[in-house]
């Protein structure tokens, strides 16, 4: 059974059509690359999946479930923003989590904060950006979810935190769950994914494994999408 | 859940309220301690604080209770509070009930501070000493009391619902929102003024023909009619409060869109 | 460190030279286990579906095996593995010559110069 399924998924703002009837699903075990330039969609896709945002028009289903409750408690979300505030101690949003999140393994979270040398004391408005990105990482992946939607994981991180993402996907790798990764970096994360689904224009044009792409173009993924999308960069 | 999430909203005010009203009690105490030292100037000066802190109590009682709603769920924090899994109705009584609790402590607070300064040393023991017998209630005077005080706390309910539903309306615009919450709020009011003079116009020009039995009700039992008067405003008051209530969580749940 | 790969061919068929290389080579001996795919999947940084395929690929070849509750390991048959590795090096040769042509040395001249090299280290 899918982990995730659109049917005819539109979005429109006022006049503006964000998604225009995307359909598609995602096996369990599978991660999979979102790709496409700014506003073609991936966003509002994400926020859609989250019960964040409601579709002007058709359906997406989490596990067979419309967005909810329900749903909430099996996707882990990692948002484009730092969505932390500022009285918070890093270790008060690990509390935070595992109050609200039965999926959530303090113990994981806290060995991932050891090795990348965060002290779980630490104020967080007094963090960095970039330490910020790593907590809030480290907090959506210590939850053993079914679906992992992260929003532009590894956009202005450095190549080592960037590496220490990746790497972190590999290892928390579980058949039962997938992961849909937002980004425009392809060239760093092809390595990592299945397959990828190219939105241009709220509208998907390529949905296909990585490896079958490379076999039939004979150039990476990431080639492939600059040349797919290299007139719009006018 | 509705627990966990009013346990953080406790902790996200309490660290400026507890010490607010801390100081609040403290200074009063003190100035009480300079009025029975006779030391005049100290005592002004403990009288003029206490004053600014009693002014400070209720206006940032007021700018929290707006802030956490606005910050915690229309801000970049609204991506955290969202994806959680708990209903929308449950976070917004979260919001609703601490706001609550804390505007009745802030009210307890500031009487109990003036109560400590304006009273001499011998009439403060008399104020508790001296509290109606309460056995001695009648059944009439009890349910009065029990009326009035529900009155009261949903009205301030009333009161918290209408300002998360001005902040919830301006989610039907992207910029600006601050202060299109608080023109929502200003044509709210106004709104309801004009709705309550066309509403005491119409009461006071109707012939209002009641019938024999209601008149006979009305007479042989003054004290029941007034206890369903006092229901009636308390089902009505309770009415617009559960409206406001929902028109927070439609826009919340159908019109968010955060940046 | 993650391993480097082609970007214009498949991640799996790169990941099976790789593994086969290391087989040949006797870095993964004859009858020893392999890493488990997740850690090698950590190891050179790629999906474990990906790392999966290229090694179900060196099970139809026959240089690894997979015992059920164990994992996965190395063939003891060392005919195979040498047989491997000979194909392996000719592939390497066809391609030198094929470089060697290129640059415009016929084959027997490029032997000669392998010698002279040899010669000189």
């Amino acid at each position: 059974m899918s982990i995730l399924t659109c049917s005819n998924l539109t979005k429109r703002f006022g006049s503006t059509t964000a998604l225009d009837g995307i359909s598609f699903s995602i096996e369990p075990g599978r991660v999979v690359g979102l790709l496409g330039p700014n506003g073609s969609g991936k966003t509002t896709f994400i926020k859609l999946c989250n019960g964040l945002l409601t579709p002007t028009d058709g359906t997406v289903k989490i596990d067979s479930m419309s967005p909810g409750v329900e749903t909430k408690k099996i996707v882990s979300y990692l948002p484009e923003n730092s969505y932390f505030n500022d009285w918070m101690k890093v270790q008060d949003m690990l509390a935070f989590f595992s109050d609200f999140y039965s999926d959530f393994d303090a113990a994981r979270a806290v060995e991932m904060l050891r090795s990348l040398g965060i002290a779980p004391s630490a104020q967080i408005k007094s963090l960095s950006k970039g330490t910020k990105e790593k907590v809030q990482l480290i907090l959506v992946m210590a939850r053993k979810a079914k679906l992992y939607l992260l929003d532009e994981p590894i956009g202005g991180v450095d190549p080592a935190v960037r590496d220490y993402i990746l790497h972190t996907i590999i290892k928390n790798y579980n058949p039962e769950a997938s992961v849909i990764i937002s980004t425009h970096l392809i060239a760093d994360v092809e390595p990592v994914l299945d397959e990828v689904i190219f939105l241009k224009n709220g509208q998907i044009v390529l949905h296909e494994d990585v490896d079958t792409l490379r076999e039939e173009k004979n150039m990476s993924v990431d080639q492939l999408f600059r040349e797919e999308f290299k007139c719009l960069e006018n | 859940m509705l627990g966990k999430l009013m346990k953080y909203e406790f902790k996200a005010t309490g660290r400026i309220f507890v010490p607010l009203f801390s100081a609040l009690l403290i200074v009063s105490a003190v100035t009480r301690l300079m009025g029975s030292l006779r030391s005049t100037a100290p005592h002004v000066i403990g009288v003029t604080l206490a004053s600014m802190l009693i002014a400070a109590a209720f206006v940032i009682t007021l700018i929290l209770t707006i802030q956490r709603f606005y910050k915690n769920f229309m801000t970049n924090e609204g991506y955290l509070m969202f994806t959680l899994p708990v209903n929308t109705d449950r976070l917004i009584w979260a919001k609703l009930i601490v706001a609550t609790v804390w505007t009745l402590v802030c009210g307890a607070v500031v009487s109990l501070s003036i109560a400590i300064m304006s009273t001499s040393d011998t009439s403060l023991l008399h104020i508790f000493r001296s509290n109606a017998d309460w056995s001695m209630l009648t059944l009439d005077e009890g349910l009065f009391s029990v009326e009035l005080i529900a009155i009261f706390l949903v009205t301030l309910l009333d009161g918290i619902l209408s300002l998360y539903a001005c902040m919830a309306l301006s989610l039907y615009f992207n910029k600006h929102r601050i202060a299109i919450s608080f023109a929502i709020y200003v044509g709210m009011i106004i709104l309801f003024q004009i709705l309550a003079v066309i509403a005491a116009s119409i009461i006071s020009n109707a012939n209002i023909s009641i019938n024999e039995g209601l008149r006979v009700f009305i007479d042989t039992h003054p004290n029941g009619t007034v206890h369903m008067a006092l229901l009636l405003a308390l089902l009505i008051i309770a009415a617009v409060g559960a409206a406001f209530f929902a028109l927070t969580r439609h826009m919340l749940k159908n019109k968010l869109n955060l940046q | 460190m993650a391993w480097q790969f082609d970007t214009d061919r498949p991640i799996y068929k790169q990941l099976k030279e790789r593994i086969l290389l290391k087989i040949v080579s006797g870095e993964y001996g004859a009858g020893t286990q392999l890493p488990t795919v997740r850690e090698l999947a950590e190891q050179a940084a790629v999906n474990p579906n990906t790392l999966q395929k290229a090694l179900t690929d060196l099970e139809r070849d026959g240089l690894v095996y997979a015992l059920r509750t164990s994992g996965r390991f190395v063939t003891e048959d060392k005919a195979l593995v040498r047989k491997a590795k000979d194909t392996l090096a000719a592939e390497v040769i066809d391609q030198f010559l094929d470089q060697m042509e290129a640059i415009g040395y016929t084959a027997d001249e490029a032997a000669a110069l392998i010698q002279h090299t040899k010669e000189r280290k």
